[in-house]
């Protein structure tokens, strides 16, 4: 039998950054807000303590900061026609737990979408014409322009501290900076970080085939930095353990940095840890969420009633959740019908490889997460693609994230896998390679979607969630095309050896790729295509407001997190603003 | 590559060692006693002549360097303050040098010379020294071993916050854990990270209050910069006999010295 707690105004499900910024600013609203997250509470000291946090093999290989596939599996299949299995391990992508979420074992890289990101469709039909998207591509507009969620991405850049350098400042174009990034209403709270070698030989390539070398936009500090609720972060040392692990220099942005301490010092927010969610409870009519049911960490059920839940869990889990809770229509792509599940995409990763002398020593060792130097040349629509027959693009950067002894060995194509020949490949290679990354755009098609799987279930009997997909010939066409410019940038590099790795013939659930996954509880102007408003509120539960990278519609050729940020103060600011006036529907349909 | 310490005559040792101080106090100046003048002594050992040439092992030609000087003279030679070994001198003028990273030892000798750590007796040293001599200077020492003598324990809660600031810092003072840079123990982590077991308490001591005051500062990132402004004398006292205390892991350090 499950117990019942006294009801509060908020719910928070799940605690990273949406779940830290929205509570921070709703408990400062007067709201009583309680934050559930399934995992442990942990902080810098003593949880990312050196040298523990260094273990490779613990953290990147076997992945202890990561939701498990013991107790939460997802299935898997490339097209609705197979049968999906679970993973029993993770991949291709690394959903976080515990406080902070994936916020805390993440790489930093901190972009904003371009303006026509945002009218993906608009922008397309208007430059191309009608006809020009291809039919089987499911983009659409968010329902929100860049120039509206401007201040919010310059509040969460001060929240974290980013370190870059602007392009566009209001309009004008700056020397150093991104010249194709939307404008920008003020300088990064920090500057950039300091340019790796492989990074300066990448940018001096670049430049020299007419592109506009940048730093990339860094959530790993530069230098010793107060955000606007007085937290402290300090200057980050390169030590090149940022993805996968935390960050024992309180030096990379997340959510027990910036923003929780503020929250907890506020009486009206209650922080719960060991929760783990498993519905949110509906009313008889299914129109109003009435609070969550979740099992603690003695294993007790517990319902939480709320005025209003929000859904702040890594962005698919959202959806997950949604759909067994029966907030909003599950999509079936047999019909069309629905769209809770639709719009799942993720993110075309194919990198270049530029092999050096011995006497080119990169020590790439050295490095942060965010520490690269970036093209945005082939982004989004910032070139013509008229001719081409794709939409779509994406970065493309030389990152130094670190060169770890387990993961860190490039070798040339054709070396053998394993042996003395591989070993002497690796000692050859290790400190004379360079990495070229191309980040790119994955848009969406119909039969790439979340939904319950019909057979597999987690450790408390919820089904798991099952993810149908796999890349549209059209995210192929431009990740090849993409991939082709950085071979060039490559070429020019002055190495003696290249290699490509490019997309897989199917899309993989087993090689990292990326933590990028979207979409499924989409954000639109039409209830009809979408999940959530333009204020991620549920069209049909409108005490629901959903939060992270489940909402973008498609998925543009950056790193989420900056819009996730920027977006979880949007919502803040509506709900406080007009929700709170008059609780209902904040866009009538 | 390992170099053992040179087999030099006891007595040789003893009469560097007297001249400490004299050196401490003007560079330069032969030194006192009994003793030969020292670049007498020097050259009765190593010869007259240049850096050796390319080719020579680098701690060869580094071991030229410590005993004669290289570009900055006999009065410039390391041995006379660091010693042969790079043990150093327990006063805190001259830290222990032996096992250092090579490439941590290289750095200050450049920053000696442009004056981002201003100093009036290494610094005309280290300007003298030409950037093939740092390097193999530095590639000498980190090779060293040194006898260690641990110096009492003194204050117990002392030696114990000491510890406890090495491992989790203070988070509430902003002062991170030290060994996240400088590895467990004060090991060192190299190219970059000194180690710090082992270090003379009193030149610990000092540096921390040099740091602490913005005198010794860094040209890219005041990493040490921020970590000191949050400590407290006692934190200083403590955090240096605590690594001071600490046995010198030169193994661990020299095997991963560059090149």
């Amino acid at each position: 039998m499950a117990t019942t707690l006294r009801p509060v105004d908020v719910v928070l499900v799940g605690m990273g950054w949406t779940g830290g910024i929205l509570a921070k600013e709703l408990s400062e609203a007067g709201l009583r807000v309680v934050g559930l997250e399934r995992g442990r509470v942990r902080q810098t000291v003593p949880d990312f303590q050196s040298p523990a946090i260094h273990d490779e093999l613990r953290y990147a290989v076997r992945h202890e900061l990561m939701q498990n596939m013991k107790v939460e599996p997802i299935t898997f299949r490339n097209t609705p026609d197979q049968e999906a299995l679970p993973m029993r391990q993770l991949g291709s992508f690394l959903p976080g737990t515990d406080l902070g979420g994936a916020g805390v074992h993440w790489n930093g890289q901190t972009w904003r979408f371009l303006p026509s990101d945002f009218r993906l469709r608009s922008h397309h039909e208007e430059r191309y014409g009608k006809g020009f998207i291809p039919e089987d591509l499911t983009v659409q507009d968010w329902g929100i322009t860049y120039e509206e969620l401007e201040p919010f991405y310059d509040h969460f850049e001060k929240v974290c501290g980013i370190g870059g350098k602007a392009g566009n400042l209001n309009g004008t174009l700056q020397p150093g900076g991104n010249p194709f990034e939307g404008p920008r209403s003020g300088e990064f709270p920090n500057p950039p970080m300091k340019q790796a070698y492989s990074g300066a030989l990448f940018g001096k390539a670049a430049a020299g085939l007419g592109y506009t070398p940048f730093p990339v936009p860094s959530a790993n500090m530069t230098r010793e930095y107060t955000n606007p609720y007085g937290a402290t972060l300090k200057p980050c040392n390169y030590c090149g353990y940022c993805e996968r692990f935390a960050c024992e220099h309180f030096a990379k942005s997340s959510a027990q940095l910036c923003v929780l301490p503020a929250a907890l010092r506020n009486p009206n927010f209650e922080l719960r840890p060991l929760c783990h969610v498993t519905r949110v409870n509906l009313s008889p009519d299914g129109k109003r969420a009435t609070g969550v049911t979740y099992v603690d960490g003695q294993g007790r059920e517990t319902v939480q009633p709320a005025e209003i839940v929000i859904l702040c869990a890594f962005g698919i889990n959202n959806v997950r959740l949604m759909l067994w809770s029966g907030i909003g229509q599950a999509y079936d792509p047999a019909t069309g019908q629905g769209n809770v599940g639709r719009n799942y995409s993720y993110q075309t990763m194919s990198s270049v490889n530029v092999f050096y002398p011995e006497d080119v020593r990169l020590n790439q060792f050295m490095g942060a997460g965010a520490l690269g130097t970036a093209i945005d040349d082939y982004n989004g629509d910032n070139f013509d693609h008229g001719p081409l027959g794709f939409l779509g693009g994406g970065y493309i950067a030389a990152y130094t994230t670190g060169l770890r002894p387990i993961q860190g060995h490039s070798v040339p194509e054709g070396t053998p896998r394993w042996g003395a020949e591989w070993k002497a490949a690796v000692r050859r290679h290790y400190n004379h390679t360079a990495g070229i990354s191309v980040h790119g755009s994955s848009y969406t098609r119909p039969t790439n979607y979340i939904s319950l799987d019909p057979t597999y279930r987690d450790a408390f009997g919820v089904p798991a969630m099952r993810i149908t997909y796999d890349f549209p010939e059209n995210d192929r066409k431009m990740s090849d095309f993409v991939t082709d410019r950085a071979l060039e940038i490559g070429k020019a590099m002055g190495g003696t050896q290249l290699s490509a790795s490019r997309l897989d013939k199917r899309y993989s659930i087993v090689p990292y790729q990326t933590t990028h996954n979207t979409g499924g509880a989409i954000m639109g102007a039409d209830p009809g295509s979408s999940v959530v408003n333009r204020y991620l509120q549920s069209w049909d539960v409108p005490n629901v407001f959903v939060q992270g990278a489940c909402v973008y519609p498609q998925n543009p050729g950056y790193n989420p997190t900056g819009t996730v940020g920027a977006l979880a103060y949007w919502t803040a600011k509506a709900i406080k603003e007009r929700y709170l006036k008059d609780p209902g529907p904040l866009v009538r349909a | 590559m390992r170099g053992r310490g040179p087999s030099w005559p006891a007595a040789l040792a003893l009469a560097t060692a007297a001249a400490l101080p004299a050196l401490a106090q003007q560079m330069g100046e032969p030194a006192r006693g009994q003793a030969p003048p020292l670049h007498e002594r020097v050259t009765r050992i190593t010869g007259p002549g240049s850096l050796p040439p390319p080719g020579t092992g680098l701690v060869q030609r580094g071991q030229y360097v410590m005993t004669s000087g290289g570009g900055a003279g006999i009065g410039g030679a390391c041995l006379s303050c660091h010693g042969v070994d790079g043990a150093g001198d327990p006063g805190g003028a001259f830290p222990r040098l032996a096992g250092q990273p090579a490439g941590y030892l290289e750095k200050t000798l450049r920053e000696y010379a442009d004056g981002t750590r201003p100093n009036p007796v290494m610094s005309p040293i280290a300007k003298a020294l030409s950037a093939e001599e740092k390097t193999a200077v530095a590639a000498y020492y980190a090779a060293q071993r040194a006898p260690y003598a641990r110096p009492p324990d003194g204050d117990p809660s002392l030696l114990q916050w000491g510890a406890v600031l090495n491992a989790v810092g203070s988070a509430e003072r902003g002062v991170q854990a030290c060994q996240n840079c400088h590895g467990p123990a004060g090991v060192g982590i190299p190219p970059n990270y000194p180690a710090l077991a082992g270090q003379h308490a009193a030149y610990l001591e000092r540096q921390l209050r040099l740091w602490r005051s913005g005198e010794r500062t860094q040209q890219t990132v005041n990493l040490m910069g921020t970590v000191a402004k949050g400590l407290t004398d006692q934190d200083i006292k403590a955090l240096s006999l605590y690594f001071a205390t600490l046995r010198p892991a030169q193994d661990a350090t020299a095997a991963a010295a560059p090149r």
